[in-house]
């Protein structure tokens, strides 16, 4: 019995990949080597994999690829959602099972077809377990090497695309020959999504789908064909569901010392509309940001607005665009990098002075750590549902017998906790 | 009988080991298995398995929530149980009180496997906590909740 999280990180601690990058929010560990923006990570990795060397990116959502080229080694890009277009093979891993069937898959066919590949990990997918046998595939190994055309080769996509699909024949099976009939009863539609995507097979089969109305009787996937038939195939396609949603639910917890965090408790946002650049499905979920780029901001505020708004991003995104002056914008920046600016930054995160236009000691990728935090045995009062473990979202805490108990290995000492404590007992 | 179980944690070691010691005992005791698992957001966000135990063709199951870390949100459920139930303290060992109090919900498992692996793995104060739960009668309300929705589920099938 495996865990495929594990078996995720063991694949990329053995197969030795050069090249990582993770989002620091992505649901499991992953050492990242590579410092940039999800976009630019992108073209990082396929132009490291184009010389040979092993490329692997993990993404929730992955940016769309802008420089699509011939890999000569491994590069693949694992994310936790389809994409709206299909540019290079997808493998979707519906559950544990069939991410330990594609995943090995899925590296030989970027191997063999020197192609970036897209392995989609589906909910079921992520922190479940198989009972297969977990092996680790036998791959090339390159020396990376570069000469004068190697940039400068065109590719023809679309004959790719035709071998691709020619040669992965057994892969597309899964998508349907023949067109369905008027109505399709699901029991459990994962079963019938397909595995393997290639773009174009997806063209060619889409017909097949025509006059389709779907009932679904699980729900338990709604979106997910949803997103095949209308989204991606653009099908306008009935779905009906039969059963209840899931209602059961647990937490969303941030990482320690995360900045926003700080921010949701130091600083009062209520007279502000905060963007931001990290694309973090925790804060999201829990603090509702919208996500956009800084460019975006700044087309925002070009002439003043209605309302003050703010742009969290991190301080590597600045040198990219000179911010035009005139424009009512104010930035929060978090230090990923050593470049110079006048904004000011507090030494310590909790002695935040301004709400807006300072830069933040640290980013995701460098939680700094301070003084451990200390609970006053005397004064804490709360044995259930401690609110400051309820307020900031903080995985460090636990209910204790008598006073709330924090996890000295989590906790960053970043005092978020602090002002969420009514009877002052953390300091 | 069936059972789905929801498992709820924040990310640990004990909790995988036990998740995956509680699914080889429920096929040793020849239930099949389905393992589900929820989104999760963070590399410290919490989860929810969820179990389903297949142990008859009925389609009735007995639902019950074992939150290890008092993280569930969800509805309420009659069948809850967490370490503020049965009383135990957020130390670490805690994910093996919880793990005991499963034997008592599917009465048809046998602890043995548990218990031989902390045995062979050195882990006494963990096997102690394990015994003692797993021994132990589950607070009077949700052992009354328990043989009402047993009743239930054979009259139903
Ligand atoms: S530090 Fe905060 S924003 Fe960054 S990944 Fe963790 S929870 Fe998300
Ligand atoms: S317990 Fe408090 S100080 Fe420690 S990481 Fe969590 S919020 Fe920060």
């Amino acid at each position: 019995m495996i865990n495929t999280t594990q078996a995720l990180e063991e694949y990329i601690k053995n197969l030795q990949f050069s090249c990582v990058y993770a989002e620091k929010s992505f649901p499991i560990k992953v050492e990242s080597n590579i410092l940039s923006s999800s976009r630019e990570a992108v073209e990082y990795l396929i132009s490291s994999a184009v010389v040979g060397n092993k490329a692997a990116g993990f993404f929730r959502s992955l940016p769309p690829i802008s420089n699509l080229r011939d890999t000569r080694g491994i590069c693949v890009f694992v994310s936790l959602e389809l994409p709206l277009n299909f540019s290079i093979p997808i493998f979707f891993c519906r559950d544990a099972a069939t991410l330990l069937e594609l995943f090995p898959r899925a590296l030989k066919t970027s191997q063999d077809a020197n192609t970036p590949v897209q392995i989609v990990l589906g909910a079921n997918a992520l922190h479940n377990y198989a009972d297969t046998n977990f092996r680790i595939p036998d791959l090339d190994r390159l020396t990376p090497y570069i000469q004068s055309d190697t940039f400068t080769n065109e590719v023809d996509r679309e004959l790719k695309n035709k071998k691709l699909s020619a040669d992965y024949k057994d892969l597309s099976a899964l998508l349907p020959m023949e067109p369905f009939g008027e109505t399709l009863v699901f029991e459990d539609p994962l079963l019938s999504f397909p595995l393997y995507l290639f773009p174009l097979n997806i063209k060619e089969q889409r017909d097949l789908f025509k006059g389709l109305r779907l009932i679904n009787t699980t729900n338990s996937n709604k979106e997910l064909f949803h997103y095949f038939l209308n989204d991606l195939l653009n099908m306008n396609i009935r779905i009906e569901t039969e059963i209840q949603a899931r209602q059961t639910e647990t937490e969303t917890l941030l990482c320690p010392g995360c900045p926003f965090m700080l921010f949701s408790s130091y600083l009062s946002f209520t007279d502000y509309l905060v963007f931001t650049s990290i694309p973090c499905a925790a804060v999201e979920k829990k603090l509702g940001f919208s996500l956009i780029t800084l460019h975006e901001y700044l087309g925002i505020n070009f002439k003043r607005l209605n309302r003050q708004t703010v742009y969290i991003g991190n301080l590597s995104e600045l040198p990219a665009a000179p911010i035009p002056s005139g424009g009512d914008y104010h930035f929060i920046f978090l230090k990923d990098t050593d470049i110079e600016t006048t904004f000011p930054i507090p030494r310590l995160p909790y002695k935040l002075k301004q709400k807006v236009d300072f830069i933040f000691p640290y980013t995701c990728n460098n939680v700094k750590r301070y003084s451990r935090l200390k609970v006053n045995k005397k004064k804490c009062r709360c044995k259930d549902d401690p609110t400051c473990a309820l307020k900031t979202a903080c995985p460090a805490f636990a209910p204790g017998e008598e006073y709330v108990f924090i996890n000295e290995e989590l906790c960053t000492g970043c005092r978020a906790c602090v002002p969420a404590c009514q009877y002052k007992a953390l300091s | 009988m069936n059972y789905t179980i929801h498992f709820c944690s924040k990310l640990s070691s004990a909790f995988d080991t036990v998740m995956k010691l509680a699914v080889e005992t429920a096929s040793e005791a020849d239930y099949a298995t389905k393992i589900y698992t929820s989104q999760s957001y963070s590399p410290f966000s919490s989860i929810m398995l969820d179990i389903h135990f297949i142990g008859s063709a009925k389609k009735k199951a007995i639902e019950a929530v074992l939150d290890f870390d008092g993280v569930y949100i969800g509805k309420s459920v009659s069948l809850y149980i967490s370490p503020k139930i049965i009383d135990i303290a957020y130390d670490g060992l805690h994910y093996w009180g919880i793990a005991g109090t499963l034997f008592k919900i599917i009465g048809d498992l046998s602890p043995a496997l548990i218990t031989s692996y902390l045995l062979k793995t050195n882990r006494e104060r963990e096997l102690s906590v394990f015994k003692q739960f797993s021994l132990k009668s589950l607070p009077l309300s949700i052992q009354e909740t328990l043989a009402l929705m047993q009743k239930e589920a054979e009259l139903k099938s």
